[in-house]
């Protein structure tokens, strides 16, 4: 069954440099690389910052890789 | 697919599962700790000590006495440059760090780390409040926002990592006994002043000032659950704005920063236990690295390093820190009941709370256990003649050392030009949460829990 959630959207931005770059002073005085942060992310398209696991109309799976394979 | 979506595209998205036993800082801190405490025992049990890579300066009253120290230690400066230089790089590359990057930086931290801990080696250094962390900061506060270091070298300076380490192996200090002995009560001091100050900010955040909702839950855990992790925590959970969480990482560094300043100097005008102190700080700072730069430099100013730190550590670490994936958890059964208005479905899992978990804590009890079991068959004497210098001070020592790097690297990081602007109304309703927090957080540990915090914390181990 094919993943639908924002983890496998590519408007989904969680890495962790990204975010740093993102979110000035997140790295001042905690980490985008520190498991209380986990997987969460930026949504790009409604610019909202939140878990991966949720889904939406304007999912659109990233091109570069099958849709649903995580680790 | 308009051209602005195009733009957003994103090459990569992290799933981590297992791989985040090394794509976590968390689980590198523990790893490193253990590594350290385990060299540490081999050592002591094989009839040597890791005393030597531990260096760090001696107390000193004039510079040939300091020049003497480094000409005599130069090897074993060198051993520990070397040391952090490879386990920091190699972890940091496994991060995703470039080497390139990281190298220099790293190297530009340990220097000036031996110089500000020569300074604080300084028998003079006590009379003019040069302790070496609040030295660290003003420091690195201002080289980052006079000289303007160009962004890459933020590869090296890893507050966060610093810290963890450091807290890790400081559970290598303290007594598996103390934690469960202390830790009720750093929870119950804990946990009702962070409920109290979160819905002290959230509602005048919102009946006051009439903002959003989520930036009420941000700023809320911001000032009251873990600082910038709290929200950065919470801001998933409600699912805020992405402009929500800049807004209160702002205002948690800066009054994260007065803090450092704040608690110490107003805990020496009113002569505060070194215990009390700590727990205060542990109550009413905002962050970890925030709070043991405050907290150890109060425990240096009255001559009470560990009490001030171990107060501190129960009350951050344990009252609050281990708490932060309930906060998400409740935030989000809160935002999907009450206040769900778009169609960004996401349940709340009970697995946020393991998800969001610092883990790291986890290496802070293993590390405690760890050496509760390897010291506690010696008899006192034995204790303080042989294991504590031989085995237990040279990872004090190292821990030192990780604190150092990180209240430095809080001060090179903190760049204020570049912090988002907080606004006049968040700005109001999170310093009310400020003044709550420090007010309940002074009344629990000086007139409630005073005594407890003044008596409970010394060990003979």
């Amino acid at each position: 069954m094919k993943e639908t959630t924002c983890s496998d959207c590519r408007f989904f931005l969680n890495d962790a440099q990204s975010l740093e770059r993102l979110y000035p002073g997140l790295n001042t005085l905690s980490s985008a690389w520190g498991c209380v942060r986990g997987d969460a992310g930026c949504c790009t398209v409604h610019e909202v910052y939140l878990f991966p696991r949720g889904t939406c109309r304007d999912f659109s799976p990233r091109g570069d890789k099958p849709v649903g394979r995580g680790d | 697919m308009t051209d602005e979506k195009q733009a957003c595209e994103v090459p990569q998205v992290e799933k981590l599962g297992w791989r985040e036993l090394y794509k976590k800082e968390d689980w590198w801190a523990i790893w490193l700790s253990l590594l350290i405490i385990f060299m540490a025992i081999g050592l002591y049990f094989s009839g040597g000590t890791l005393k030597p890579l531990a260096v760090k300066p001696a107390k000193w009253a004039t510079l040939n006495q300091l020049f003497g120290h480094f000409s005599a230690q130069a090897p074993w400066y060198g051993l520990q440059f070397v040391f952090w230089l490879v386990v920091f790089t190699i972890t940091s590359r496994i991060l995703g760090f470039k080497t390139s990057q990281f190298l220099p930086s790293f190297i530009f931290l340990y220097i000036i780390s031996v110089v500000i801990f020569s300074i604080g080696a300084w028998e003079e250094a006590h009379k003019y409040n040069l302790e070496p962390p609040l030295v660290a900061l003003l420091v690195g506060l201002l080289i980052a926002n006079i000289f303007r270091l160009p962004k890459w070298m933020d590869a090296g300076f890893r507050v966060e990592y610093y810290i963890k380490t450091g807290i890790v192996l400081l559970g290598a200090t303290l007594p598996f006994t103390l934690i469960i002995y202390a830790g009720p009560v750093a929870i119950i001091q804990a946990t009702v002043i962070a409920v109290s100050t979160c819905l002290v900010v959230y509602f005048a955040a919102t009946k006051i000032f009439k903002l959003d909702k989520r930036l009420a839950a941000c700023l809320g855990a911001g000032a009251s659950v873990c600082g910038v992790s709290g929200t950065i925590a919470v801001a998933g959970a409600v699912r805020a704005k992405k402009e929500h969480p800049c807004v209160a990482i702002t205002l948690v560094i800066v009054w994260a920063i007065i803090m450092i300043f704040f608690l110490p100097f107003i805990s020496k005008v009113l002569n505060l236990h070194a215990g009390i102190a700590g727990a205060w700080i542990g109550t009413s700072e905002f962050a970890d690295a925030a709070g043991f730069a405050a907290a150890q430099a109060y425990g240096l100013m009255v001559g009470m390093e560990d009490i001030a730190v171990r107060a501190f550590t129960l009350m951050k670490v344990i009252g609050r820190d281990i708490w932060i994936g309930l906060w998400a958890f409740g935030f989000a059964i809160v935002s999907v009941t009450k206040w769900e208005k778009d169609d960004l479905g996401q349940k709340p899992n009970a697995m946020e709370v393991w998800w969001r978990f610092p883990k790291f804590v986890l290496g802070f009890f293993l590390a405690s256990l760890i050496i509760t079991a390897v010291v506690s068959p010696y008899p006192m004497d034995e204790y303080l003649k042989t294991v504590k210098p031989m085995l237990v001070a040279p990872i004090k020592a190292l821990r030192t050392w990780c604190f150092i790097f990180c209240f430095l690297s809080i001060g090179l990081t903190t760049r204020f030009r570049e912090l988002a602007a907080a606004g006049s109304k968040p700005f109001k309703a999170f310093t009310m949460g400020v003044i709550v927090n420090v007010i309940l957080g002074f009344i629990f540990s000086v007139l409630i829990f005073g005594h407890y915090w003044s008596t409970a914390l010394v060990t003979p181990k």
